[in-house]
């Protein structure tokens, strides 16, 4: 009887031990303890250096933070640049990824190329090419067009204003909220659209009472990330705002930080505060998960989308994508190339189009320093889009598929990184990994604490875009493959996986970018012989060498295009085909 | 299927992310550094230098540097600048490579206050901005005490510190666009440039801290100097100033608010050059000089007087690698027909008396005195924020 006992207790022990240390579980614990350590220690770092002042718990850096003069104004402008852009660039991106996706808009890879290039150019080249674009003073705009038309008096377009903030901004973030509902909208059952016209709905009538709210959970997200992204957002604020004294959160935290003396602690606060912003938001999108089934719209039902008719439509539409494609590439592009062809930037006149040479790029082609930053990029850039997209893969189905008791732990952690400025965040690293070197790889000093830095800054993005496609997966075809006796390894892979592709190519695609474009968290981290092309163009900026700052621009821009153009086509190769 | 993922699996999950938690917590919160300071690790090379006159001491360190083959150089020198000044360096030394890290001095100050934070340092010899010269020299173990390089001697004892030296001076001058400032136009003064005539015209640095100082110590002399009769007692003296300070805050206040504010000096020179502002405020000299070498349309003369004139300082790091030849490159500077003349060269102006830079010519220097205005750095530094941020 004794002995039957003890058996039995060592059958379960070795039971409960065997399931313990299954592939699932050994993956869903690495990925915890990944996401875990990345959003952790920045975030102890930011919690200490704000509330610790020798070795004492203090509020002293709130109230010097918050006491300062002009904080009124500066609550008013974040929140007017951030709402604006977000406006902006969420109307934009979701109509650009409807007329593409759900529409027989013509043209449709050359649209789909138009509404992301965009994005491909990094935040500091945009803004400099709309300075340069549409200043009261100096902008082509106001010079060179609307001087010359009649009746207009003065120069209409003031870029350092609040509306002028927007515009960039909106215009620049508009392809992420573009890739977020692309994915959304492909990934989703057009049958109850179908229906709808075929009882006579008109096609207006469907897009907001059917396809828009079906696509919330993207919608949702978009929101939230535009939000925070405009709270966040750097070169805009440092570039645009500040010449007109428009005071934000980020150029209040880069005054602090970028003093003789950094006051840590007060920009600490500041992040801090920032971070209770963005920490309401996600509590307000995890609200969503609960009602997560009523997305769901890939099922195991087989379906062929059949995109709406525009009618008379077609052509408004198609010329609108073009205006949106001139006003958000084509002018900033040609601007970037006309300086990249000048010695000293200014506007164009017959004098300055006389003397254009390629001399800037010949000397960018040539420079040993140009090559080893590009190469350092797309190592960075390879590296943390397929990492980042890996494991939010996996944690992303952990949140949305499994009651795992904390999961929204999880989920919290992952989003974190989002309220901390890049800027911020390089100071967090660069303390930490001074001081302490992971066993068998040293960090600083190398591409790895770069590596690290990006992966906790893109993690939150790779997690919306897998857990959105999560979303609208429904459980019932993982069941049906643990029914037909798959474990969950191979359900996971031959399953989720494939449906998820759509999302995690978007995803990888805009890491990888956002990964080449990073300067926040580069800037404080990166060490001799590691730079990378941003940290080129912004030690270009810093040198006022704005025409070879153009000419590299330009070709990173191309050579962008080129490699996104490459991914996505692999990437459709891999995934299920697209809708 | 969510049945299938035991409580035990959560239970580790949740010991890891504590473990993590309370690894991140340790690690951040550890405040003493890592290693303790080494000793002075000029001491062995400055001991075989004892005695050498200056052509053998080059000799002697020069093989010396030639047997650690590199030298990692710190600076906020803007990269044409530094690069011809590597140039020089390792075209008159063979073999001893000049690693380059520039950056912006903001940039620059974060990373050399970490690293000395954690115990390390990435450089051999740190080049930057008087003011964070100073405030690394009050900071234990970030420069290394050394006024022993013969070179030193030559330049003025005023910019001779105990961890570093001055060998160059950025001086700031109020520029102007001339397509934009026709001749005749130019600001005379500083009260012009607080009128409605320039509002929106101009342009301020945003991290001129020690210029304000300076500039407002400046004038509040010269107006409490020209104040007749001349106030005698003590509070007549006060009062006086309280009124001639009021009139100062009002008159900055107005500048400020007439000027686009523009955060790096070379962006505010290109800036200026293309013709987004028609003057600006707080350029440096040499800035401009290099821009009028490329025909672009910038000037600074005649001077709105007085020009501020501060010392950029080179010092030798305390945790370096190698010694020699961070002496070396010291020494080398400070030379006159070395780094002196690569400076003046390049556009900067070498803070060696016999070699003056002719573009300021006529210009009435004032320097601005790093030991007062950082001694109170904070009190400006806050004036001028809430100034810029009003």
């Amino acid at each position: 009887m004794t002995a039957t006992l003890a058996e039995a207790a060592v059958r379960t022990r070795g039971e409960a031990f065997r399931r313990l240390f299954s592939a699932r579980n050994a993956i869903v614990l690495l990925v915890g303890a990944l996401i875990a350590y990345l959003a952790l220690v920045p975030l102890v770092f930011l919690f200490w250096q704000t509330f610790v002042r020798s070795g004492h718990l203090t509020l002293a850096n709130f109230r010097s933070a918050y006491s300062s003069v002009g904080l009124g104004a500066m609550l008013a402008n974040s929140f007017a640049f951030a709402i604006g852009s977000t406006v902006l660039a969420v109307v934009l991106g979701t109509a650009l990824a409807y007329l593409i996706v759900r529409t027989d808009i013509p043209f449709k890879p050359l649209m789909y190329a138009a509404s992301l290039v965009p994005l491909i150019i990094p935040g500091v080249l945009h803004t400099i090419a709309w300075i340069f674009l549409a200043s009261p003073t100096i902008g082509i705009l106001n010079r060179n067009v609307f001087d010359h038309v009649p009746g207009l008096q003065g120069h209409p377009f003031n870029i350092f204003s609040i509306p002028g903030m927007i515009l960039i901004e909106g215009l620049h973030l508009a392809p992420l909220v573009f890739l977020l509902m692309v994915a959304s909208f492909r990934s989703m059952d057009p049958s109850l659209e179908e229906s709808a016209v075929m009882s006579g709905a008109t096609l207006r009538r469907v897009f907001f009472k059917i396809t828009l709210p079906l696509a919330r959970p993207a919608l949702y997200a978009g929101i939230l990330i535009m939000m925070v992204r405009g709270l966040e957002s750097f070169e805009v604020p440092a570039l645009v705002g500040l010449p007109n004294h428009i005071w934000v959160f980020t150029s209040r935290i880069w005054t602090a930080l970028n003093a003789l003396d950094p006051d840590y602690g007060q920009a600490g606060a500041v992040a801090m505060s920032l971070l209770v912003l963005t920490s309401l938001g996600i509590w307000w999108h995890s609200r969503l998960a609960k009602r997560a089934r009523a997305f769901q719209t890939v099922t195991g039902k087989g379906y062929r989308p059949r995109p709406m008719p525009l009618g008379a439509w077609k052509w408004p539409a198609t010329a609108l994508i073009f205006v949106y494609f001139v006003v958000a590439v084509v002018l900033p592009m040609l601007t970037l190339a006309y300086m990249s062809t000048q010695e000293f930037y200014a506007p164009p006149t017959r004098e300055t189009l006389s003397h254009m040479s390629l001399v800037n790029y010949t000397q960018v082609l040539h420079d040993p320093f140009i090559r080893t930053t590009a190469i350092n990029s797309v190592i960075l850039g390879l590296g943390s889009a397929t990492a980042v997209m890996l494991f939010t893969a996996v944690a992303a189905w952990l949140v949305v598929r499994t009651q795992l008791p904390g999961r929204w732990l999880i989920d919290n952690l992952a989003f974190a990184p989002l309220a901390i400025p890049g800027l911020v965040l390089g100071v967090a690293l660069l303390d930490v990994y001074l001081r302490v070197d992971l066993p068998l790889v040293s960090i600083y000093g190398t591409l790895w604490v770069l590596f690290i830095a990006y992966m906790t800054r893109f993690m939150p993005y790779g997690m919306r875009y897998a857990s959105t496609s999560m979303f609208q997966i429904a459980r019932e075809l993982e069941e049906s493959a643990a029914t037909s006796g798959a474990g969950w390894f191979q359900a996971f892979r031959r399953i989720v996986l494939p449906l998820l592709v759509p999302g995690l190519v978007a995803g990888w695609i805009y890491i990888f970018i956002v990964s080449v474009r990073e300067l926040g968290a580069t800037v404080v981290l990166y060490s001799p012989g590691k730079e990378t092309l941003a940290i080129a163009i912004w030690e270009k900026y810093r040198d006022g060498l704005f025409p070879e700052l153009a000419a590299l621009g330009v070709l990173m821009i191309l050579a962008l295009v080129v490699l996104v153009m490459i991914a996505a086509k692999l990437g459709a190769k891999v995934g299920i085909r697209e809708a | 299927m969510q049945g299938m993922l035991s409580r035990r699996v959560w239970l580790g999950g949740a010991v890891v992310l504590t473990a993590t938690a309370v690894l991140g917590a340790a690690t951040v919160g550890m405040s003493a550094p890592r290693k303790a300071p080494p000793p002075s690790p000029l001491k062995t090379v400055l001991a075989q230098l004892k005695g050498l006159s200056p052509a053998a001491r080059e000799a002697k360190l020069y093989s010396l540097a030639k047997a650690e083959g590199t030298l990692v150089w710190y600076t906020s020198l803007d990269t044409l600048l530094a690069k011809q000044i590597q140039a020089a360096f390792e075209a008159k030394y063979p073999g001893v490579a000049v690693n380059l890290v520039r950056a912006p001095s903001e940039t620059l100050d974060a990373r050399v206050l970490s690293e000395a934070t954690a115990g390390t340092s990435g450089a051999d010899v740190i080049e930057t901005n008087g003011p964070d010269m100073f405030i690394f020299q009050h900071k234990a173990n970030i420069l290394v005490p050394y006024r022993a390089s013969p070179y030193a001697a030559a330049v003025p004892a005023r910019v001779r510190y105990d961890t570093f030296t001055g060998d160059r001076f950025n001086n700031y001058v109020v520029a102007w666009n001339t397509n934009l400032v026709p001749s005749g136009q130019e600001p005379k003064s500083w009260e012009e440039l607080a009128t409605s005539k320039w509002a929106g015209k101009i342009s301020i640095e945003a991290n001129d801290i020690d210029w304000y100082a300076t500039l407002y110590q400046y004038l509040e002399q010269q107006r409490l100097a020209k104040l007749k009769p001349q106030p005698k007692t003590k509070n007549a003296i006060a009062a006086a100033r309280a009124k001639i300070d009021g009139e100062l805050d009002r008159f900055f206040a107005a500048m400020v608010k007439n000027s686009q504010i523009v955060s790096g000096h070379t962006t505010q020179a290109n800036l200026l050059a293309a013709g987004q502002f028609a003057i600006s405020v707080t350029t440096y000299a040499h800035y401009v000089e290099a821009l009028q070498a490329k025909h672009a349309p910038v000037a600074f003369k005649p001077f709105v007087q007085p020009v501020l004139r501060r010392e950029q300082g080179i010092g030798i790091a305390y945790r370096l690698q190698h010694p020699a030849a961070a002496l070396l490159f010291y020494d080398w500077d400070l030379m006159k027909s070395g780094g002196q003349k690569a400076l003046l060269d390049a556009g900067s102006a070498p803070t060696r008396p016999d070699m003056p830079d002719a573009q300021l010519q006529g210009a009435r220097l004032v320097p601005i005195d790093l030991r007062t205005i950082v001694s109170n750095w904070g009190a400006w530094s806050k004036r001028w924020q809430s100034l810029i941020q009003g």
